[in-house]
């Protein structure tokens, strides 16, 4: 045997283990299918020419070629509508197998029974089971086609052609390349011929019944077939041809067949010629994977439905061979009695989405959604979007750019990692939507509450004014009394009078505290910073306390740790005597011995100015209440006889106006220390 | 020495009239505003109590009615619980000699600022 035969014979073997291995493993995908049948013309055309076999088994391998076929369309369109794509695979591969050992006994049988009439009738029967073969697929196509799978009726019809013409195409090019001296196999090859006709005859039936026809997808979808295949036809002759010339020796055919090998290649790129950019970045599984991991890495904040719809259009589908993606908002709080079953659906396949094939299942189910009927073509899918307690928030559909190809398994499952990452935007965008219109309530809930405060202030303030009036009155009139201008009244009738008063002047002092306290919080006390003298102010309040401290018995002293005589603050020196005036107050009653002491020193930009007595002291846990409205510290009550427990609160508030600080340290019976800072 | 009170609350104008008297002050007095300038024209008091809160005309307007005439002599002492930001301000701007807080101040103690206020 020559070597050359033996090096084509091999080649051939391979080309159709090729051809079977590429279709097997993504039937779906056209570069799979169009890969598959180059590499079984090439292997048919390579036994064919090298083997000198009996006409007999070359006509087995023809009839083995019509099987593949068969079975290509038969795995195809089971794939396509049954709902387990392996079992039906396996079923597929089953009965082509099958159809080849009926195929094989009928040539066993033949052999014997050489020019007689039972074999002619055995040649009818080989041509019958070949129609009935051929006829079954698409018997099953059209069903799908009619009970609207999701497939577009086209697109069922050019998976037909396609195959039809190939089956054509090698029965013609495996009849030319018999002997049709020997009468036999040139029957024989008859039949693939009739069948091929026939296959063409149904295909052109289902194409001209066809009503709604998208001439621009037909003629881009042919044109790129066509080439392909036409392409894979000139690969073939050439190589036929040139096998057999003798101009050639062996290594220059080897380099020639390499040469081929590329060209098999080069037809991916013709395939793909008119989506060249799309190919570019979608060719391989691992591109399609980077724009998946690159679009859900980016972690955008969207703020809208709109922007997320955006992103998706810009990064996702231009690499991921989408034409149009989709993300539809289910309203949640009309969900459940929109669409009971597919919520059912969805709850009970969590992880699920829904293909064209799968639509076709929900609607025999009745179930009734409109975002289904978005499916228009194969290779559309519907996934649902859940949102982290597995409730259903929303879809997100891909329609498929026109020419393509559908998703595989490992496509489909990097494109849920991207549905993940879009149900979680989607989430956000919800949350974010609710928590909007929320804290808009609050906003609104706290603006009415505001105006409710600012109309009790002012009726506190109105009505603090107005009883003033009155305490002014009983105050003046009781303090009349008292004095002996009028006459002596008696001791009692004084001690009664000096007790009107003295709660009068409480009372007085509580409202003109409601007062301030109020114009403070509502900001409507000015306040005019002027440059003072720190030693004069001191000396001034020095010389008001001294004397009502002492009368007490306590010592009053103030002390100035700084040298300049002049040194001088810029702050409104009313309102920082009133909170001096009111430290001492305190200071003074609730002292009942020891000393009140008044020091002043530099720190840093401040004046730092302390004041400190030796009386009752605060518990540490109230230290920081102090500052509240209305708080008065048990241990004050005791001594206290008037006050409403607005007096810190009021000094906190003028110290704040005054941009300074001020804070305080005691100790509970030996006194405290009531520290301000004003800056310069 | 003369006093003209010019105060609405008839209690509040009656205690001070008495504050005064116990000192030895003629005193003459005034329910509202209108009146007061009148009383002020005939009377031509040493120094006027002044409230400013008073129907048909206010402190204020009293206040600049009186000191429109540039020979006036009389002195004007403020007495009113008015402490609206300026309010001070804004009657010492117009003339008065002195702001007291009604509210702070005893009748005597009205009486003993008056008396500084003449002093000087």
């Amino acid at each position: 045997m020559e070597p050359l035969i033996i090096l084509s014979s091999i080649n051939s073997v391979f080309a159709i283990a090729f051809g079977i291995f590429v279709f097997a493993k993504n039937p779906h995908k056209a570069v799979n299918r169009a890969l598959a049948l180059l590499a079984f013309f090439l292997g048919i055309w390579g036994i064919a020419n090298f083997i000198p076999l009996d006409p007999k088994i070359l006509e087995l391998i023809a009839f083995g070629g019509m099987v593949f076929s068969i079975a290509a369309n038969l795995h195809l369109t089971q794939t396509l509508i049954g709902d387990n794509k392996y079992k039906l695979i396996i079923g597929g591969y089953v009965f082509a197998l099958f159809t080849l050992a009926i195929s094989c006994l009928v040539f066993l049988k033949k052999d014997l029974l050489l020019a007689s009439d039972i074999l002619v009738f055995n040649h009818q029967a080989c041509l019958l089971i070949g129609i009935i073969l051929l006829i079954i697929p698409f018997f099953l196509l059209m069903n799908a086609a009619q009970n609207n799978v999701g497939l577009k009726k086209y697109q069922l019809k050019f998976i037909a052609l396609e195959y039809s013409i190939a089956l054509l195409v090698s029965t013609i090019l495996l009849t030319l390349n018999f002997d049709v001296e020997k009468n036999i196999i040139a029957n024989v090859s008859n039949s693939p011929h009739f069948v091929g006709a026939l296959h063409l005859f149904v295909v052109f039936y289902l194409f001209a019944e066809y009503k709604f026809l998208r001439f621009k997808t037909i003629i881009l979808g042919f044109l790129k077939r066509f080439i392909a295949l036409s392409l894979a036809i000139i690969i073939s002759l050439n190589f036929y041809y040139f096998i057999n010339s003798t101009s050639f020796n062996i290594p220059e055919k080897l380099v020639i067949i390499f040469i081929m090998i590329i060209a098999v290649f080069a037809y991916s790129f013709i395939l793909r010629f008119f989506k060249l950019q799309q190919w570019l970045n979608t060719i391989s599984l691992e591109n399609f994977r980077k724009t998946v991991i690159e679009f859900k890495n980016q972690n955008i904040f969207y703020a809208s439905v709109e922007e997320l719809q955006q992103d998706i259009q810009l990064n996702l589908c231009p690499r991921a061979e989408i034409e149009e993606a989709q993300v539809i908002v289910l309203d949640l709080d009309s969900k459940e009695a929109k669409f009971p079953q597919l919520e059912k659906y969805f709850t009970k396949n969590s992880n699920h989405l829904v293909t064209a094939e799968e639509e076709y299942l929900l609607n025999s189910k009745h179930i009734e959604c409109p975002y289904f009927t978005e499916l228009k073509s194969l290779g559309d899918v519907c996934f649902p979007l859940f949102q982290h307690t597995n409730e259903l928030i929303g879809f997100f559909i891909i329609r498929k750019s026109v020419g393509s190809d559908i998703y595989i398994a490992e496509e489909l499952q990097l494109l849920k990692e991207a549905v993940h990452y879009i149900a979680l935007s989607l989430m956000g965008i919800l949350y974010t939507e609710k928590l909007r219109q929320q804290s808009g309530k609050l906003r609104e809930d706290y603006e009415k509450l505001k105006t409710l405060d600012s109309a009790k202030d002012a009726f506190i303030a109105n009505v603090s004014h107005e009883l003033r009036t009155p305490a002014t009155a009983i105050k003046g009139y009781s303090s009349m009394l008292v004095a002996p201008t009028f006459g002596e009244l008696s001791e009692k009738q004084k001690d009664f009078a000096s007790k009107i008063e003295k709660n009068t002047n409480w009372l007085l002092t509580l409202l003109n505290d409601i007062l301030e306290i109020t114009k403070l919080e509502n900001k409507q006390i000015k306040f005019k910073f002027t440059k003072i003298e720190v030693r004069k102010l001191l000396e001034e309040v020095t010389e008001k306390w001294k004397k009502p401290c002492e009368k007490k018995g306590l010592k009053f002293k103030l002390r100035l740790d700084f040298k300049d005589p002049t040194l001088a603050l810029q702050t409104d020196s009313e309102y920082l005597a009133e909170v001096l005036d009111r430290l001492l107050t305190n200071a003074c009653k609730f002292t009942e011995k020891g000393e009140i002491l008044i020091s002043a020193k530099l720190e840093g930009e401040f004046l730092k100015i302390a004041v400190s007595d030796t009386g009752v002291g605060i518990s540490t846990n109230k230290l920081t209440k102090v500052w509240d409205r209305f708080f008065q510290s048990a241990d004050f009550l005791e001594k206290s006889d008037t006050g409403a427990g607005l007096g810190l609160a009021i000094v906190k508030k003028l110290v704040e106006n005054l941009d300074g600080n001020i804070s305080v340290s005691s100790e509970l019976g030996k006194g405290s220390v009531f520290t301000l800072l004003i800056p310069f | 020495m003369k006093v003209l009170i010019i105060e609405d609350n008839e209690d509040l104008n009656n205690m001070f009239k008495v504050a005064f008297e116990s000192k030895k002050y003629d005193v003459e007095v005034s329910l509202n505003g209108m009146d007061g300038v009148t009383k002020a024209g005939e009377f031509k008091p040493d120094v006027i109590l002044l409230d400013i809160m008073m129907p048909q005309m206010n402190g204020y307007e009293v206040l600049s009615a009186l000191k429109n005439n540039t020979s006036f002599p009389t002195k004007v002492v403020i007495n009113s619980n008015l402490e609206q930001e300026g309010d001070k301000e804004k009657a010492v701007n117009l003339g008065a000699d002195l702001y007291l807080k009604k509210s702070e101040y005893t009748p005597f103690e009205v009486v003993e600022e008056v008396e500084k206020l003449l002093a000087k």
